[in-house]
């Protein structure tokens, strides 16, 4: 027992070590430059308590960037799962043996490009005068759509990129993992009468269901990162339509005024608002499992 | 009339054929048993039954419908696992709902349908639990349940004892007759247990190779095998078998020449022929003027109660016979067998076919 408590000191040591200097220490630096009126190339600070933070509710272009995050993460986390079910679902029924083995490895290569190169892949992709996916469209209507700069299909557009990369990775893991059930439930379900989506809806997802969970909430801690896509294809544009939180703190921060101050109130909330969410859907999710 | 005719079944995968034209008619009301070794194709051809197999070549009918191409849920059948194959995510009660929500109906005569089979099968303390708060046992008699309450034309059991303990098999498998008498589905039942099959089978299918080797009842399989491989599967222990060359009613053996004077047989034309005879038919003391003698001492003796299994050695050959407990002769001790004749089996070693003619 004893050597075990302490091989456990060995192994967490380290990277402990390493956490606490890599995140603990911005975190703390973030909280208290929040409460300061710090500004890019003016000198002198002094605290303001919650000034910062007050003056965030009333910011409407704050409530705006809330109101994008929370969209893109129902847009991207959904369409990642939805994709990643129906693409799995297709390759199982459809597709064996090496097949299956060549298109899964294709599936993965999305999601290993660097998310940089991803957006500019698909930037020009969306391209209204050189973009190939607006190549037929132009031939059919004779206009192209801008999918970056149209208010309506910004946000969209930038989450196809996401779930692109992701859904179909994920295809590929659920692919894995619906091979690895028992085969006899399925065809019990067949004898049962069950057609083949009733088999999928009612038998295959369900006995998936703590992977597809542990899924989704990995794709959600995923999609609050989505910084570095959403910088190159649109930076926030047209206007503010696709400008997330981080955006919003970026430009307040480093672009736009310099108000760091201001924007370490924000990443501030961010982090409150989404361990406050995790915790609670943790828990959630745990106590629905356990019934 | 739920009858079942299978016409020239085959199944092939890519090159390997594993089932040569299978022929069977199984009568309404009938409770076959498909018998034999692992890989001998029982299995396939009840899944082929099932629909969960493709048939190769052949027709398949159930209660005079051509289902041969019919998906697995139109063919009126229900089938029980030897893993159970109970959905893991669901209670008791919504997997033995699931099939009749699939037939879409009531919501009442689902409930009623399903209190009807949880009576039978006393599952009524078990509705809400999951599969895996069961114990296996328990998870059978849920996957019986959920076949019962369709109320198919034709049940099909897949080994479903294999995965107990022999209490729980016994239990259950008596349970399954009782069943049987009760609702006189007409069932097909796979198995490798020679016991479950001689004890629920009307006839029992006996497998060898991806062909039926006999099809007979339980007692026309024990007393007349058709075949070498019948007489050696079925039995325990295993029946005793002399290689022999004939000539006429003698037959020269390793254990000297025995003159099979009291027997009807047919001379078998390769002039070759194996003696079998089973354990239990050899005893120590003459019973008929009739009986072969041979000489041995005892090597080996298997204590099973009231019986006790012994190994004779006669010149080299070792023969296995039963006898009562009280009766047994210890190990080393010289004794003298009795073979009765008329439970002597003569087969042609080449065919394997039985000669005897009875």
């Amino acid at each position: 027992m004893k050597a075990k408590s302490h091989i456990n000191k060995v192994f967490l040591g380290p990277p402990l070590f390493v956490l606490a200097v890599l995140a603990l220490v911005p975190t703390i630096a973030a909280i208290i430059i929040s409460f300061q009126n710090k500004e890019l190339g003016r000198r002198g600070t002094s605290f303001v308590g919650f000034e910062n933070y007050i003056n965030l509710f009333s910011d409407r272009r704050f409530s705006n960037a809330m109101k994008v995050s929370l969209q893109w993460e129902a847009i991207t986390v959904i369409g990642t799962m939805i994709v990643a079910i129906l693409v799995a679902i297709l390759l199982f029924e459809t597709t064996r043996g090496r097949t299956r083995a060549i298109i899964s490895t294709l599936l993965i290569v999305p999601v290993l490009l660097p998310r940089v190169t991803a957006a500019f892949v698909w930037k020009f992709m969306f391209n209204p005068l050189l973009g190939v996916i607006n190549y037929p469209i132009k031939e059919l209507t004779g206009a192209p759509i801008e999918f970056l700069s149209n208010i309506q299909t910004a946000l969209i557009s930038v989450a196809v990129v996401d779930i692109w990369q992701w859904g179909l990775f994920f295809a590929v893991i659920l692919l894995k993992l619906l091979e690895t059930l028992p085969k006899e439930p399925f065809e019990a379900a067949r004898i049962d009468k069950a057609r083949t989506w009733e088999i999928y809806a009612y038998v295959a997802i369900p006995m998936l269901a703590a992977p597809l969970i542990s899924l989704t909430f990995v794709k959600m801690v995923e999609s609050l990162r989505s910084f570095d896509l959403i910088y190159v294809m649109t930076r926030g544009g047209p206007g503010i339509v696709t400008e997330t939180l981080d955006m919003y703190a970026f430009n307040q921060g480093f672009v736009e005024s310099g108000r760091i101050s201001y924007a370490s109130a924000m990443a501030v909330l961010m982090l409150l608002t989404t361990i406050i969410t995790f915790t609670v859907l943790f828990k959630w999710v745990r106590k629905w499992q356990t019934a | 009339m739920s009858n079942i005719t299978c016409k020239k079944l085959t199944k092939k995968y890519a090159d390997l054929q594993v089932v040569h034209g299978f022929d069977l008619e199984v009568k309404d009301e009938e409770f076959i048993v498909f018998l034999g070794p692992s890989g001998c194709g029982k299995s396939t051809i009840l899944r082929m039954l099932a629909g969960l197999e493709d048939i190769t070549t052949g027709t398949l009918e159930i209660g005079g419908r051509d289902v041969t191409t019919a998906e697995p849920g139109e063919r009126g059948v229900a089938m029980v696992f030897q893993n159970y194959a109970l959905y893991p995510h669901m209670t008791v009660r919504k997997n033995i709902a699931f099939g009749l929500r699939r037939s879409g109906l009531s919501a009442e005569e689902i409930d009623t349908k399903v209190n009807d089979v949880v009576q039978m099968l006393a599952l009524a303390p078990y509705l809400d639990r999951k599969p895996a708060q069961m114990s296996g046992g328990q998870q059978q008699r849920v996957a019986i349940a959920r076949a019962i309450v369709k109320t198919p034309e034709v049940f099909l059991f897949d080994e479903p004892l294999s995965n107990l303990d022999a209490k729980l098999r016994q239990q259950l498998r008596v349970e399954i007759a009782k069943l049987h008498k009760k609702l006189k589905t007409t069932t097909v039942f796979v198995t490798h247990d020679q016991l479950e099959a001689m004890t629920l089978a009307d006839r029992i299918v006996l497998m060898n190779a991806g062909n039926a080797e006999q099809i007979g009842t339980p007692q026309e399989i024990y007393t007349k095998p058709r075949t070498l491989f019948v007489a050696d599967f079925i039995g325990s222990p295993s029946m005793n078998f002399l290689p022999s060359t004939m000539e006429g009613p003698a037959a020269k053996t390793s254990v000297g020449i025995l003159t099979l004077d009291a027997m009807d047989f047919t001379p078998s034309t390769s002039g070759s022929a194996t003696l079998g005879i089973r354990p239990q038919n050899i005893s120590l003391v003459r019973q008929n003027d009739s009986d072969l003698v041979l000489n041995g001492t005892v090597v080996f003796t298997e204590y099973l109660g009231n019986e006790v299994m012994m190994v004779v050695d006669c010149a080299g050959t070792e023969i296995s016979i039963v006898v009562d407990a009280p009766n047994a002769v210890a190990e080393g001790i010289e004794t003298t067998l009795y073979l009765a004749q008329e439970f002597l089996h003569v087969f042609d070693s080449e065919s394997g076919l039985r000669l005897n003619n009875d």
